[in-house]
């Protein structure tokens, strides 16, 4: 199913939770709404799955706007569509009798093969007859996400699948997530604060703030090219100067940084960490933006490094290679050089 | 002290052994306000699911209005009750006044506010999330409501209970309307009333005794249900 | 849907509500009704299996009613339902048609209600006297005074409680008449002070608080020597022909069954319910309670 909204708004009891939000996934496309706790997240995919109505806007289901639908309709639409919440509800009963719910609630009888197929799906082998409100977090998660499945949805929202489920336990979710959405092809719109989440499954990614949709489009686009200031914190780029701008170059910290393309005034720059190279000498390249400095800190990742290094008054941060710490010897004061090319400098608005 | 002993002896043998006064006016009171409850549950709880899951004007109003109601002063229903059943008032031509069915009707009026507020609070006290969940599965209206009574069902029928506890202890009303009659429509509480009066304390305790008994029992029952929902 | 829903709930309690405003009965408690109005808002009724009885308490307390309730519900086989309540009230249901028979003991009230045709006719059938009761010590030395004399001095005294019926019933109206025979305003012996009590209950009740307040009571006699076994008090001041008390049968023009209703005036005359009356008590407490006077204009 293709989905878009178009300048939703809610607004209610004198606050404004959504505002003029606006974009689109594919058929088949995976979406990752991003945004600090409290943004509008969870209305927003409340809204979308006709739970509540907008104050303004549409919303368009292969192209035919609901925003205005009636309770029939709304209800027609919604057996389309399948939704797992936060802290996802259990039903009094068995897991089966969850798994069941949206076929019963259609008229369909339930097939048992097919719900104990569900249930193996996502991990939940012979779970059918037990009491699903006696269930742990994650284990209410699956039956959430198998309940939702059972009635083959078109797109089904995810609001923060990952954040009752245990650290341990996020990858083999990702992996399920992932992997059911290649399986059967639907629309698949997730909520979540956590930018790994996004980056891990989604193909697409909305950047929202208190209601705004701040930035839209593919992962890279938006996480490796932020617009601005906001989607560059807010997706972890570590590169974020201040800078007074002449020309084509940024002043900041006492550099003067070459940028790829002039600039005006003053405002913010962000280089990404995986631009940002790492050397014992000063290196022979055409990077126009080298200089020397000393390590500060390293963050140990499992592959990757942080590597923090001060320049005159600024400090960037390079993702090194765990070997290529290893063979240059990093480690907090040892002397470096620091170069990006021209063209990874990003101004932000 | 002594006599008070003797009459509490005196009672707990009537009590015992079964006396036909003592167990008719058991009965009759069980009757009447179990009849009432029935009758009111038939009425409210619908009327209750309806008030909640519609949202109209002046909604906030009626839910306090309804509290209020609570503490209705129950001479005050009698009257009304009273007013409406007299053969002169608009109801008159029925002849129910000084019947057990007068009892009935002023109990239901008594214990509508108690059991529609309940009813309504009971629901009330069921989060969105249920319903978001049960919609989001594709469950239409009905189904939505019935979901959402289904989870409820302890509260209400918690709320019954206080209901039924409620119709059971009215004296002021049941007086009123009912006359007391020997035989016919007297009470535990009308009698109690009437006895303490007149100095019989020996039957008064052996009716209060079990007056108590029953309030006692709808009240644990109340409360282990509302401990099995916890 | 639901929206009409409401609308329709909405709209049925505000017709019920105008229905209830709109058939107000030409009946106020605080005007005396004309028989017109009483007789035209009565539906009509045919034969019932209950007559309804309005009994003043005296009579009821002392059990006489459930002695005789048995033998009349035998003989017309019909269900008698005695309803307990004071003159006043009773003349109130009367006056409504929620009883169909009332027995009273105020001659003063009876008569202009038999006048304005909401009794059909007043049959006194027995009687007895009203007695001033109290505490065998006797704090306000009222003993074997005139009734006057002793309320005067139970007014002048302050201290020791006199408990009233305040109830509108008979026995009420005979004491405020003594008091008026006193020299007092009602009005001003109702707030003369705390020693005044109006316990606003039937007889027996009032006799048990009166017994629970170590205080005097005006009552009659029958009742009061249903209770003295009960309570610690004595006969004061005894009878005289001011304090006679006479039971008189009404049958209403609103009743359901007239007949039913005449044969209640017939059955409480009739020669062997009389000698019963007369007899009723003697066994138990030594003396007749009520003097049968079927016939005598009292």
């Amino acid at each position: 199913m293709r989905f878009e909204l178009d300048s939703l708004s809610r607004r209610t009891g004198g606050r404004t939770i959504l505002d003029g939000v606006s974009f689109a996934v594919e058929s088949g496309g995976f979406c990752a709404v991003i945004g600090p706790t409290g943004c509008g997240k969870t209305t927003l995919l409340r809204t979308a799955d006709l739970l509540v109505k907008p104050s303004s806007g549409r919303i368009l289901l292969d192209g035919i706007d609901y925003a205005g639908a009636g309770s029939a309709a709304c209800t027609r639409a919604r057996r389309r569509m399948a939704m797992v919440m936060q802290r996802p509800f259990m039903l009094d009963g068995t897991v089966r009798r969850n798994v069941e719910a949206g076929l019963r609630f259609r008229g369909m009888k339930p097939d048992p093969g097919r719900i104990e197929a569900g249930l193996e799906v996502v991990g939940l082998s012979g779970f059918a007859g037990r009491h699903a409100k006696t269930l742990s977090g994650g284990e209410m998660q699956k039956v959430a996400l198998a309940r939702a499945l059972a009635t083959d949805p078109e797109i089904l929202f995810l609001d923060e699948p990952l954040s009752s489920v245990d650290q341990g336990f996020r990858p083999e979710m990702r992996s399920l997530i992932a992997s059911l959405h290649r399986g059967r092809g639907m629309t698949v719109v997730m909520a979540t604060h956590d930018l790994a989440d996004a980056l891990a499954l989604a193909d697409h990614v909305a950047v929202l703030s208190e209601g705004r949709m701040i930035q839209h489009g593919p992962v890279d686009d938006v996480l490796l090219r932020p617009s601005n200031l906001f989607v560059a914190s807010f997706s972890g780029q570590r590169n974020i100067l201040r800078a007074k701008f002449e020309g084509a170059r940024a002043v900041s910290g006492g550099l003067e940084i070459v940028m790829a393309e002039p600039a005006e005034g003053e405002g913010c720059i962000v280089i990404p960490t995986e631009a940002v190279t790492v050397s014992a000498s000063r290196p022979d390249s055409s990077m126009r933006n080298c200089f020397p400095g000393e390590v500060a800190s390293i963050e140990h990742g499992p592959y990757t490094d942080m590597v923090s290094m001060v320049t005159g008054r600024a400090t960037f941060v390079a993702a090194v290679t765990r070997e290529s710490t290893e063979r240059l010897g990093l480690h907090p004061g040892t002397a470096v050089w620091i170069s990006f090319k021209a063209n990874s400098v990003r101004i932000l608005s | 002290m002594e006599r008070l002993a003797e009459a509490f002896g005196i009672a707990l043998d009537l009590i015992v052994t079964g006396d036909p006064v003592v167990m008719e006016i058991t009965m009759r009171t069980l009757m009447v306000s179990a009849s009432a409850t029935i009758i009111s549950t038939l009425l409210f709880v619908p009327l209750g699911v309806l008030i909640h899951f519609t949202s109209f004007p002046g909604k906030r109003v009626l839910t306090g209005v309804i509290h209020a109601l609570y503490s209705m002063p129950t001479v005050f229903a009698g009257l009304i009750v009273f007013l409406f059943l007299s053969r002169v008032g608009p109801l008159g031509f029925l002849g129910i006044l000084f019947t057990t069915k007068a009892i009935v009707i002023a109990e239901v009026v008594l214990i509508a506010p108690v059991m529609l507020g309940l009813v309504i609070a009971a629901l009330g006290g069921i989060t969105h999330e249920v319903e978001d969940t049960v919609r989001a599965l594709g469950a239409g209206p009905l189904q939505t409501g019935l979901v959402v009574i289904g989870e409820a069902r302890r509260a209400i029928v918690s709320a019954l209970l206080m209901s039924f506890g409620r119709a059971i202890s009215e004296v002021g009303a049941a007086m009123m309307v009912g006359g007391n009659i020997a035989g016919r429509t007297r009470t535990l509480t009308t009698a109690i009333s009437l006895g303490i009066g007149k100095g019989e304390t020996a039957e008064s305790i052996a009716l209060g005794l079990i007056l108590i008994t029953l309030a006692l029992l709808v009240s644990l029952a109340v409360h282990l249900l509302e401990a099995g929902r916890a | 849907m639901s929206r009409k829903l409401v609308s329709f709930v909405v709209l049925s309690a505000v017709v019920l509500a105008f229905c209830a405003c709109g058939e107000q009965p030409a009946v106020d408690r605080s005007v005396e009704p004309t028989a017109d109005a009483a007789t035209e808002a009565y539906p009509p009724r045919e034969r019932v299996e209950r007559l309804l009885v309005a009994t003043t308490t005296s009579l009821y307390d002392t059990g006489l009613w459930a002695y005789l309730e048995p033998m009349f519900e035998d003989q017309y086989g019909v269900e008698l339902d005695i309803l307990y309540a004071g003159t006043g009230k009773a003349m109130e249901w009367g006056t409504r048609g929620d009883v169909d028979v009332i027995v009273v003991h105020d001659r003063a009230r009876e008569e202009p209600f038999i006048a304005e045709g909401i009794g059909l006719s007043r049959t006194p059938f027995a009687y007895n006297f009203f007695v001033i009761v109290g505490p065998a010590d006797d704090p306000a030395g009222i003993r074997d005074l005139e009734p006057e004399t002793a309320l005067t001095m139970i007014h002048d005294n302050a201290t020791v409680p006199f408990i009233s019926r305040g109830d509108e019933s008979g026995t009420h109206a005979q004491e405020k008449r003594l008091w008026a025979a006193a020299g007092y305003d009602y009005e001003d012996i109702r707030t003369a002070g705390d020693w005044y009590v109006e316990a606003a209950a039937g007889m027996g009740p009032t006799l048990n608080m009166a017994n629970e307040m170590r205080g005097y009571a005006l009552s009659d006699i029958a009742t009061f020597l249903a209770y003295q076994g009960d309570v610690d008090l004595e006969i004061i001041v005894g009878a005289g022909d001011a304090m006679r008390n006479v039971y008189s049968v009404i049958p209403l023009a609103a009743a359901r069954d007239s007949a039913m209703a005449a044969n209640m005036v017939t059955f409480l005359t009739s020669p062997e319910v009389q000698e019963l009356i007369g007899s009723y008590g003697v066994e138990t407490w030594g003396r007749q309670l009520f003097t049968p006077c079927a016939g005598q204009d009292l």
